[in-house]
């Protein structure tokens, strides 16, 4: 499936130089979990625009309890991987299919110490997992759904406070879709300034 | 949010959608009828439950084609829902769009926000997602750079044909001319009276258009009626409901105009004259065809109401069906007959299918051998292979030459006889004075006298001895000398190869295996779909005549088979007989010379069996020559490219189908017909040539076609009694053919003004249902084929493959 072509536009009349985040949620993931910001646009001003790109394909690499960071895979759903020791050291490798079609995992098949997993699309991270103890398996599952909101002080790749996180209720389904422009509207000052809103125009099906 | 099926990515169609855990849409997609239109048409029928495991829905809807309905509720727990949802439709699927505000929030500010796809419920299955790629295959001694990608043969995958009835009036594809309509004197009626003779009713169309009557450019026409070819460019370019009703107040203005009855039938009258005079005045014949529709269209008006765009667009496009008691119009009187043992009819409308094929990968397969060295051996495999031939050449001389010696000897018995005969008696003359002189003139002068003396003498012995004997010694020489010359001429070739293979596994601590793996190539093969076609089959009798009849004369080669003896009657030796040998001998060139005996009993049956022998003989040699100059075609056992056997059956059979539709134009219109200047042309654009497919009566096996094919002979296309040709139409020729094949007139006018004779709607309205001819070349199905090869290759590690199923 080709990846899908967004153009964030800025039609809004803010004036806080806010920025917008993108992040996705893993449908199997735990209370506690936290989303990443994805991608962060910055000093996108009133009219311009931001093109980005969502790919299907995904990456994963693993770090083991030793600091040691794994080569990024690229993985789509259904694959599974699994975090062995071998001859060399402690290795990330494919190893048949996940247990269902829609999710990666990932097993901690390491006999002694725990795993992180992260996930990242267009070289960006999206989403990780930490301590993963042997013999556990990380699920990353996501819809073609991304989240969308305005924020300030926030970096890409770092994990987003639940408290923004709460805030930030906007979901753009990307199902079926080639190429969209997510339009920012609303915000500003005085009595005609709205809430930020964020819709997909322009869509073309693939 | 969750969805709960399997594949998200691959549009399988979707039923049911969670948002945020708060909102569950469930949608189901029907193709049912909708208020005024004349086909099923897809619609989602969804509902919206709050809570998620609620049971009953706070809202359902339908939505059809691309509208919005608009969504307000509030529940209870004053939980609030409130936007739109959407469906949107494009060639391939319709697809659930929603913008929706849920949440508790009073203001939409503060209430979650959803925007995007919900549901896509595609029209046809579409593929699955790819396999998902086994790690183990990769590490392949083979890279994958190898890029075969080649079409393998195209295929029409035909529907069914649908063989519904047409009532005239009832449906909207189509519009007609109303003869109740026609006043006495019209064109129409003329035309009507002298139905059966094609040069009078094209000399009413002439006489018709030096007439008043005839309008002949678009100014003439009254109003509004002339502006009605602009209304119908304006719909053309934007075919919306909201366009044609702005327009039609422009154009057409409020109420009927008051020469609605009178001028469309004038315009008819307008239309039958230059359909009769093809090429007489094209644009003018474009522009009354565009009036008719508009005038057509405004009759259904109130079908139009409802703000259909697909009603609209089928009343622009519909067809005008030509009144069956003037066309198609009869042919001229003509002398010969054409040839009706050949025939042309619509076949089908189906898919156009190419399959294509690609080398995906070679890949290991079963275990071919296993070598094996134990512990300590040391093991040598010496492969020897040769190859001698001698070639001897011998040339002999002889000569012959014969020598006779032919001894014949006298007997002297006789001579001695004759020898005492002549000894018994001598005379002898003394002259005196005797001068001769010798002149000229030569003068004897005797001066003298002569004496006579005669005596007796017996013969001498020594006069004897000479006449006794006389041997006589021919010797007739021919010398008989018989010369060999012989000479010899020796060629002598060997080629040894040996390859010689140690495996030494003395110092080894562990025993050797050396797996030989059968090397199998991977193929992809899928089909892709270039869309429909409306096909027409071609029954062509004795495909290969004009192939033969070119080669006799081109190359004087005869490709027609001998006709065997007991085709001819003769299945044994007493069917041969006074009456027919000689014309048997002659038809198998018979060298031998066996007249028959002139007494009838036992002789007769042995000649019989002579003559017999002598034209199985003379047959069999000459099948023989047929054979050897097939295959310089092609043949069993001999290479040859399939692509230039494919090439002339494709030639032979294009030109058999020329000649067929030129025969169509023959039949039609007759002898004097003009359109044979375009007819080619015609013919080369209206058909895809490329895409034809053939069967013949007595091709042996359709399996022939796979990638290793054995029978790659013209044998099946020299020896076939008939072929069956598939051919494509060009599918913006499609009506125009139909109009070609039925009135033998190649119609002037592109393609939307062709009309269709009476006797074609049927097909004409199987042609419409079809909404879209072209498609963008998709892939619909592929599967991976595994095809062995010949090669060896020795894996890896010493473990015995297992297989993965």
């Amino acid at each position: 499936m080709p990846d899908i072509k967004l153009n964030f536009i800025n039609n809004s009349n803010d004036k806080n130089n806010s920025q917008i985040v993108i992040f996705q949620k893993n449908v199997d993931s735990s209370y506690e979990e936290l989303a990443v910001a994805w991608l962060v646009i910055k000093n996108c001003g009133q009219g311009w625009n931001h093109p980005f790109t969502y790919p299907m394909a995904m990456q994963v690499s693993g770090t083991d309890s030793y600091d040691n960071f794994s080569q990024k895979r690229t993985a789509y759903n259904g694959d599974k991987f699994v975090v062995v020791k071998d001859l060399s050291g402690d290795v990330l490798q494919p190893a048949g299919q996940a247990s269902s079609p829609n999710e990666i995992d990932v097993l901690n098949g390491l006999g002694l110490g725990s795993v992180s997993v992260n996930v990242y699309k267009d070289g960006r991270l999206l989403a990780t997992k930490t301590n993963i103890e042997p013999g556990g398996k990380a699920v990353f599952e996501f819809k073609p759904v991304i989240w969308i909101g305005a924020v300030s002080q926030i970096e890409e790749g770092e994990l987003i406070n639940s408290a923004i996180l709460q805030d930030l209720n906007t979901q753009l389904s990307l199902f079926g879709i080639k190429s969209a422009d997510v339009v920012m509207t609303g915000g500003g000052s005085g009595p005609n300034s709205t809430a930020f809103q964020f819709n997909l125009e322009n869509i073309v099906y693939a | 949010m969750r969805t709960r099926v399997s594949h998200l990515y691959n549009r399988f169609p979707m039923s049911e959608m969670t948002i945020n855990d708060l909102i569950r849409i469930t949608a189901e997609c029907r193709e049912q009828h909708l208020p005024g239109l004349p086909d099923e048409q897809s619609a989602i029928h969804y509902s919206i439950f709050y809570p998620v495991n609620s049971h009953t829905s706070f809202f359902s809807g339908m939505l059809a084609g691309n509208n919005k309905q608009r969504i307000e509720y509030k529940a209870p727990d004053n939980f609030i829902v409130n936007g739109s949802v959407c469906t949107k439709v494009n060639e391939h699927e319709i697809v659930l769009f929603g913008d929706l505000y849920y949440g508790f929030g009073k203001t939409p500010g503060t209430r979650h926000h959803f925007d995007g796809t919900i549901l896509i419920f595609p029209f046809q299955p579409t593929p699955a997602p790819p396999p998902v790629p086994i790690p183990n295959e990769c590490t392949e001694d083979f890279p994958a750079e190898i890029t075969v990608d080649e079409p393998l043969f195209p295929y029409i995958a035909i529907s069914s044909w649908n063989q519904e009835s047409y009532t005239a009036g009832t449906g909207i594809d189509f519009y007609s001319y109303d003869p109740a309509g026609a006043e006495p004197g019209s064109l129409y009626k003329l035309l009507v009276a002298d139905n059966t003779n094609r040069q009078a009713m094209e000399n009413l169309a002439a006489i018709f258009v030096q007439s008043t009557s005839y309008y002949g450019n678009l100014q003439a026409v009254p109003e509004p009626f002339n502006v009605f070819p602009a209304f119908y460019d304006l719909l053309q370019q934007e075919l919306t409901h909201s366009v044609f009703t702005t327009a039609l107040s422009t154009y057409v203005g409020v109420g009927a105009p008051d020469n609605w009855d009178l001028v469309p039938d004038q315009l008819w009258q307008n239309y039958f004259a230059l359909t009769i005079l093809t090429n007489y005045n094209e644009g003018f014949y474009i522009d009354i065809s565009k009036i008719l529709v508009i005038c057509n269209l405004l009759k259904h008006a109130d079908l139009l109401l409802s703000g259909n765009d697909a009603t609209l667009k089928t009343l622009l496009y519909a067809s005008n069906i030509l009144p069956s008691a003037i066309f198609p119009l009869p042919p001229y009187q003509r002398t010969g007959t054409a040839d009706s043992t050949n025939s042309i009819t619509p076949y089908a409308i189906g898919e156009l299918k190419m399959t294509r094929y690609k080398l995906l990968r070679y890949q290991q397969g079963e275990v071919a051998r296993i070598q094996n060295v134990l512990k300590g051996e040391k093991k040598k495999l010496v492969n020897r292979s040769f190859t001698g031939s001698r070639e001897q050449l011998t040339d002999q001389t002889v000569n012959d030459n014969e020598t006779t010696n032919d001894d014949m000897k006298a007997t002297n018995e006789l001579t001695v006889e004759v020898s005492k005969t002549i000894a018994e008696l001598t005379k002898n003359v003394t002259f005196n004075n005797l001068t001769a002189t010798y002149g000229p003139p030569a003068q004897v002068i005797l001066n003298g006298s002569y004496t006579t003396t005669t005596s007796c003498n017996g013969p001498l012995t020594k006069d004897s001895s000479l006449f006794a004997t006389r041997v006589l010694n021919r010797t007739l020489s021919r010398i008989n000398e018989s010369v060999l010359r012989a000479r010899v001429y020796t060629s002598y070739r060997e080629q040894e190869e040996i390859t010689a293979s140690v495996f030494n596994n003395q110092s080894g601590t562990t025993h050797l295996r050396g797996v030989y793996r059968w090397v199998n190539k991977l193929y992809r093969i899928s089909v892709e779909n270039y869309g429909n076609r409306f096909l027409f089959e071609f029954r062509i009798n004795e495909p290969a005549k004009p192939f033969k009849a070119a080669q006799l004369q081109l190359n004087d080669l005869d490709l027609e088979k001998p006709i065997a003896p007991r085709d001819k009657g003769i299945n044994n030796f007493t069917d041969i007989t006074l009456s027919n040998y000689a014309e048997l001998f002659s038809q198998y060139e018979v060298k031998q010379l066996l007249l028959p005996p002139e007494d009838e009993t036992k002789q007769m049956l042995v000649w019989q069996m002579q003559v017999y022998n002598a034209i199985m003989e003379s047959y069999q040699h000459t099948m023989a020559s047929y054979n050897d100059r097939l295959t310089r075609f092609s043949g069993k056992n001999v290479q040859s490219n399939p692509l230039l056997l494919n090439n002339i059956i494709h030639s032979c059979l294009e030109s058999s189908c020329h000649n067929m539709l030129k025969n169509v134009i023959f039949e039609k219109i007759g002898e004097e017909a003009v359109f044979l200047k375009r007819c080619d042309q015609f013919m080369q654009e209206a058909f895809e040539w490329n895409e034809m497919t053939y069967v013949f009566n007595d091709q042996p096996s359709r399996l022939s076609y796979a990638l290793q094919g054995e029978d790659d002979s013209l044998r099946p296309f020299l020896q076939a009694s008939y072929a069956l040709v598939y051919l494509p139409v060009r599918p913006a020729f499609n009506f125009s053919i139909l109009y070609f094949l039925s009135s033998g007139i190649i119609a002037a006018a592109p393609s939307p003004f062709v009309p269709v004779n009476a006797n074609d709607v049927l097909v004409a309205q199987q042609l419409k249902r079809i909404q879209q001819w072209y498609m963008k070349s998709q892939v619909e199905r592929s599967w991976v084929i595994t095809l062995p090869t010949a090669m060896q290759v020795i894996q890896d590690s010493e473990a015995l493959p297992i297989f993965h199923h």
